[in-house]
């Protein structure tokens, strides 16, 4: 593997560092990060007024209702996961592989994956009625004597997500930790070296701690492919356990999987070529990266698109009059224009993909990056709205559609999302240093 | 808390790993033990030439795992089947295949913490200031310096045998510190 490939030139371990350093130290912000941030920063009030207005008025204010109690806080819920998953499954599995390419897309990519499921953890606690009741969920003493039923999803749902937060902060946090002393070592001005400083904890370098720091980077790592796998297919049992049609499928886990990988190495695109402009690191973000990521957004949107022909086979096959009749709902019901545009974004756009003169273009990939984003809430508003709007009692079948909060949560997640990642790019290294300077390690000194 | 760190005597940067290794080697072989090195990248040659050789982490992080997913086992058998049974849908109290989703999440859980804490608790970080950051320079290592850094008491320590042992590996600086 060339040093291009590495995305790391004719750099050393000093310009590496230098580089990647300078623009969270620099006071100017970048250009085009005030428009951006300011638009976002909006967006990102909207959702916490949103909030407020939920939390005071109740669940009434959002679309769901009976029949459809889940409605777009679950498709939210989903749909950021599965954004969080690629962002571990870059940093972490690719880092098992050996796969030097990774280094200069996994900082930003575990950055996204903290974000995204900050904000998919939000979701789920406010579609309950009472939201501060949440807690009932973590097993604790309390008055009644009750504990949890852990037979169950919701309870599984609960650990899934507070285990994936837990892990994806320690875990951004280990790679920061190194980064955080080179930026502490050159911070200018008391109050960066102090902020840095107590956030480095005291890192010095010290080759027994990189041993020890390594064989923890590895265990998080190792632990890390189980995550990816179990928190998605978790949250895909909370429908697939139940009778509903349309729900039921056992299929459930790995298609849940596979549209998370796709739809989160659709963003780490977005975020790839965004940084690259934004921060000047067309050095280190290089056309080949994006096309690496393409291959596998590639790959998991094809084993999406086998999922959606398992489905209908399955619906078919089962001669079960409801299941069957879910499809000619979806093909041909309320929501068809959703399913038909889903079609085109998961199915027949991403074929672009397979050309390599499209991988390699950064607006083409960055406009197929947004095309598979929106194809996979399309993909998760479907699999959430059309299953229970028309179940076994033809007399319960209605209609839901989002109300002005739900799009406000749904935009407004979007600036969260966008303002935390922005904030983020300011004070820490968008590249890991570290991973540079191992990937500079590996190629020969 | 942990013991102060030994007093560093001499302090040596290289600017390549090689050199540092170099080094390490020669100091070993004539009987120097405490010896710390510092750089900017994991190496896996550094740790031999240091003669680290401990997995004690893993060890840790999977100790920690199995004891977190049986003690989420035992909250599941302990909650459903003796403190509050309560029949749902009519399953078995000592429903096991639906314990498992829970244990497994804690197990993953235990052995994340457990690995995490285990390398700042053996590295003894967090930690506010170290002798280390008084030497001149010493931010290189953070960048692209490799140092090296001597303790010890003794005549083996006074003079100039140390710095010509050192000085063979040809060492950008190498700094005396006064103890």
């Amino acid at each position: 593997m060339t040093a291009i490939e590495h995305g790391v030139g004719r750099n050393d371990y000093g310009s590496v560092t230098d580089r990647i350093i300078a623009p969270a130290l620099e006071r100017r912000a970048p250009m085009g990060w005030w428009p951006i941030f300011a638009i976002s920063a909006i967006l990102a009030l909207v959702f916490l007024t949103t909030i407020g207005l939920l939390l005071g008025i109740g669940v009434g204010i959002l679309g769901m209702n009976i029949p459809v109690a889940w409605a777009f806080p679950i498709v939210n819920t989903i749909w950021w996961i599965g954004i969080a998953h690629a962002g571990t499954l870059i940093a972490a599995v690719l880092f098992l592989t050996r796969q030097s390419w990774r280094a200069p897309v996994t900082r930003f990519a575990e950055a996204m994956a903290m974000f995204a499921i900050v904000i998919a953890g939000i979701f789920p606690i406010l579609h309950l009625g009472r939201p501060w009741f949440f807690y009932y969920l973590l097993p604790h003493p309390n008055s009644t004597g009750l504990w949890p039923q852990w037979k169950s999803p919701l309870v599984w749902d609960f650990f899934a997500i507070a285990t994936y937060l837990i892990f994806t902060s320690l875990f951004l946090y280990l790679s920061l930790i190194p980064d955080l002393a080179s930026l502490r070592d050159r911070a200018h001005g008391r109050p960066a070296q102090v902020f840095y400083g107590l956030l480095a904890l005291g890192w010095r370098n010290s080759v027994r701690h990189w041993r020890r720091y390594q064989q923890c980077y590895f265990v998080l790592a190792a632990v890390a492919a189980p995550i990816v796998v179990s928190v998605t297919g978790i949250i895909s049992l909370d429908l697939a356990v139940s009778i509903v049609p349309g729900y039921h499928f056992t299929i459930f886990p790995p298609y849940f999987v596979a549209g998370a990988l796709f739809s989160g190495f659709a963003t780490v695109i977005l975020i790839a070529i965004t940084v690259r402009w934004m921060f000047g690191m067309q050095a280190f973000i290089t056309p080949t990266h994006i096309d690496r990521l393409a291959k596998l957004m590639l790959a998991f949107g094809l084993v999406v698109d086998y999922a959606y022909m398992a489905e209908i086979f399955t619906a078919w096959y089962s001669g079960a009059d409801f299941y069957r009749y879910i499809y000619i709902d979806r093909w041909t019901g309320p929501y068809a224009p959703f399913w038909w545009a889903m079609i085109v974004c998961n199915v027949v756009l991403l074929q672009l993909v397979w050309f390599g003169r499209v991988r390699r273009s950064l607006p083409a990939m960055f406009s197929l990056a947004l095309v598979a984003d929106l194809g996979m809430w399309l993909e998760r508003y479907q699999i959430v709205l059309t299953s229970t709007h028309a179940d076994y009692v033809p007399a319960n079948w209605d209609v839901v559609w989002p109300t002005a909060a739900d799009w406000a949560l749904q935009f407004g997640s979007i600036g969260l999302f966008v303002t935390l990642l922005l904030l983020f790019a300011r004070l820490m290294p968008v590249l890991s240093i570290k991973d540079m300077r191992e990937a500079l390690h590996e190629g020969g000194r | 808390m942990a013991a102060p760190p030994p007093p560093y005597v001499m302090v040596a940067e290289f600017a390549a790993e090689d050199g540092l290794i170099a080094a390490l080697r020669t100091l070993r072989d004539n009987g120097y033990r405490r010896l710390e090195a510092y750089g900017p990248v994991p190496s896996e040659r550094l740790d031999e030439a240091l003669g680290e050789r401990g997995e004690a982490i893993p060890r840790v992080a999977l100790a920690c795992g199995l004891t977190g997913a049986a003690l989420a086992y035992a909250l599941q058998y302990f909650s459903s089947v003796l403190d509050y049974p309560f029949l749902v849908g009519g399953k078995p109290y000592h429903s096991w295949p639906p314990f498992l989703v829970v244990t497994f999440a804690v197990g993953l859980l235990s052995t994340v913490i457990g690995a995490f804490t285990a390398m700042l608790v053996a590295n003894r970080l967090p930690r506010l200031h170290h002798p280390i950051f008084d030497v001149d320079a010493f931010a290189g290592a953070s960048r692209d310096r490799w140092f090296l850094a001597v303790s010890g008491q003794g005549a083996r320590f006074e003079g100039e045998s140390l710095r010509l042992l050192l000085d063979r590996h040809g060492p950008v600086a190498i700094r005396e510190l006064p103890r």
